[in-house]
């Protein structure tokens, strides 16, 4: 007897409106997707355009009952809705524009795993670290510098070089070649590197960070929230608190930017991990944020990889409460901005930027197909080669499944023409996905193989009951809406005028080049 | 005394007008952690499906089944849907390789004259030399990497 098909109900509520498109009307409409926002229908289009109309006027588009030359169907005309009336130039020129990444000359971002040795035991640690009496855990000058060469031997002419850990200032040594020998090879070959440090900043002395700032290093922490946030996440190997070394050291790059004058040196920058924990906390970590100076804060959800995967029962949450989390706290931020303090929420900006810009911002995690190894490499301390950061991390576990080759071993055409390399583009692109090909939101999200691994045991996953898919349709339903509302439109566009993605300058301005 | 092991097991009959054998074998490979599965084919119709758990703890045999033919459901209709946007996601995806796994730039040093090269070299093993001497550290006896 054949088993009885039950459907498990999908993590994401579609709330999709059937109706009947007569076949002369569907000839007169270029293909779109759809979605109920509450009273009304949001409209897109593979050329990243979106309408939002009311539900009348929804019906009639789908009925081919625009009049035409109505401001409606002028609009809908303009943006690709209307066969008739497509502008092929200007719609490839937009499509182009949304997905310039497809036409990167390789990899621009490279993440150097320089020790897995850490001082602290963040209870959501992707990196799996080890504690810092292990040395057999640092690069060697001689695997940084095969790094280094192999990073060369990638052909972007823009390479960001962006130094993790572990803890990568406990291995200051390689910090320092690293530093000065990708100069020297930029200097010769007449490339652009970019040079970035993800640390703690529990290891900075003001010798270090002169260093670092004459070099152009830009900085980057975690900075959680407020103290009693920040340490309950990030607490010292054998505890302890770290956040007033945190601060310590923002306001001291701060003071020494001021001292020197625009743009003289790079402005630091933090990133905070939400936790079960921080979801009471989201206007406390915001006025922190704001406190110091910071022009950006950026609401990053929790994945199960690493450390956290083991202890998601009492640190996770689900796709809901970091959506109503996400809500509440932009909300808060639209406010303060609406009384005069700019501060952007950092995952709106990459949103827009593709929503209301039709621009790639930069953000891999959210192509199609995602940027593991095609847009971002990882190598690891032992000069193993990874297709992101986050398959570096699975390694870590003991699955070797990302790894894509080895710096003293390979080159960079093996590498890129490797199964998982292949794999993973054809996993991630949403043509192939269920759901996704139908979905409203296709044209500015992206799924990402490496947490649908971790999380359900396979690098397509089964979106329909994603708690990716989950969490990102609620947040560009969070962001819709607000685009109906005028003030926060307002502060959108203020927030796309005056600040640009971190990623976009860096390919933009530094010229990166497309072919 | 030797004690029988108990399998937790799971027999299905599958229809194959609704699941065809690549999905299954597809869904298999996405169910590897939690059990073996067996294909058994009947005919050209029907099949039977086993699920030898990986666990002996307690199993609900529903539930079980209910969640394996989902991921068969979406491993089927991945399969429809990959045909339907063969082109375009082919399109797409060579796009992607193509452009990441170009040619690099021309390598400068293999270009240079071999003195420009060997100077070079010099400098980059006098860095090396100056930041193991500011650390501390003495040069490996052999090399770390070939």
């Amino acid at each position: 007897m054949a088993p009885t098909l039950k459907k498990t109900k999908p993590a994401c509520d579609t709330k999709l409106t059937t109706f009947v498109s007569p076949s002369a009307a569907g000839e007169k409409l270029a293909p779109f997707y759809f979605r109920r926002l509450e009273d009304k229908f949001l409209i897109t289009n593979d050329w990243g355009h979106h309408a939002i109309l009311r539900e009348k006027d929804f019906t009639d588009f789908t009925a081919a009952g625009i009049g035409k030359e109505t401001p409606l169907w002028n609009d809908l005309a303009s943006k690709g809705f209307i066969r008739e009336s497509m502008d092929f130039q200007a719609l490839s020129s937009d499509f182009i524009s949304k997905n310039a990444f497809l036409k990167y000359a390789g990899p621009s971002l490279h993440m150097i795993v320089l020790t897995l040795r850490c001082n602290q035991k963040c209870h959501y640690c992707h990196a799996s670290v080890v504690d810092p009496s292990q040395k057999s855990m640092d690069m060697t000058l001689e695997t940084a510098k095969k790094t280094v060469d192999f990073i060369f031997s990638t052909p972007n002419p823009v390479l960001c070089i962006e130094f993790q850990g572990g803890e990568p200032m406990i291995n200051w040594p390689a910090v320092k070649f690293i530093v000065e020998y990708a100069q020297k090879r930029a200097a010769w070959e007449k490339r652009k590197v970019i040079l970035s440090m993800v640390t703690n900043f529990t290891l900075m002395t003001e010798e270090k960070l002169r260093y670092l700032m004459e070099k152009r290093v830009s900085i980057c922490t975690s900075l959680d929230g407020p103290d009693f946030v920040h340490n309950q996440n990030r607490p010292f190997f054998g505890g302890g608190s770290s956040h007033d070394r945190v601060v310590h050291w923002i306001k001291r790059i701060q003071e020494i930017c001021s001292a020197a004058g625009e743009r003289t040196y790079y402005l630091p920058s933090a990133l905070m991990t939400t936790t079960r924990f921080s979801l009471s906390y989201g206007k406390e970590i915001v006025d922190h944020y704001v406190s110091l100076g910071m022009s950006q804060v950026f609401l990053r959800a929790l994945a199960p990889i690493g450390f956290a995967k083991r202890a998601w029962g009492s640190i996770g949450y689900s796709a809901e409460d970091f959506a109503a989390f996400y809500e509440k706290t932009l909300d808060y931020i639209l406010d303060l901005n609406e009384s005069g303090t700019p501060i952007v929420e950092r995952l709106s900006l990459v949103l827009l930027t593709k929503i209301l810009k039709r621009q790639d911002p930069g953000y891999m995690d959210l192509r199609s197909p995602s940027g593991a190894a095609l847009s971002a490499v990882a190598y690891n301390h032992d000069g193993g080669i990874f297709a992101g950061d986050e398959g570096r991390m699975v390694a870590q576990e003991g699955d070797l499944l990302f790894k894509i080759g080895h710096v003293a071993e390979h080159s960079w055409q093996e590498a890129a023409n490797h199964p998982t390399t292949a794999a993973c583009a054809v996993a991630s692109t949403l043509e192939g996905q269920p759901q996704c090909t139908q979905c409203a939101y296709k044209p500015y999200c992206g799924v990402e193989p490496v947490y649908h691994y971790e999380t359900q045991d396979s690098i397509s996953g089964n979106i329909p009951s994603s708690e990716w898919c989950n969490r990102h349709m609620k947040i560009f339903d969070i962001l819709f809406r607000k685009l109906q509302n005028p003030r926060d439109r307002a502060i959108f566009e203020k927030w796309l005028d005056q600040d640009k993605c971190m990623w976009q300058e860096s390919e933009q301005e530094h010229g990166h080049e497309k072919n | 005394m030797a004690m029988k092991k108990i399998k937790n097991e799971i027999r299905l009959n599958i229809p194959l007008d609704i699941y065809s054998e690549e999905a299954l074998t597809q869904t298999a490979a996405v169910w590897r952690k939690k059990a073996d599965v067996y294909i058994e084919k009947k005919n050209k119709k029907q099949a039977t499906l086993t699920l030898e758990f990986k666990t002996n703890a307690a199993l609900n045999r529903e539930v079980a089944a209910e969640e394996f033919l989902n991921e068969a459901l979406n491993q089927e209709y991945r399969q429809i849907v990959g045909r339907f946007n063969q082109k375009l996601t082919q399109l797409i995806v060579v796009q992607a390789l193509c452009s990441a796994s170009q040619t690099p730039p021309k390598d400068a040093a293999e270009a240079l004259e071999p003195m420009v090269a060997a100077e070079r070299a010099k400098e980059v093993d006098e860095l090396m030399r100056r930041i193991r001497e500011e650390s501390g550290e003495s040069a490996p006896k052999t090399a770390a990497l070939a």
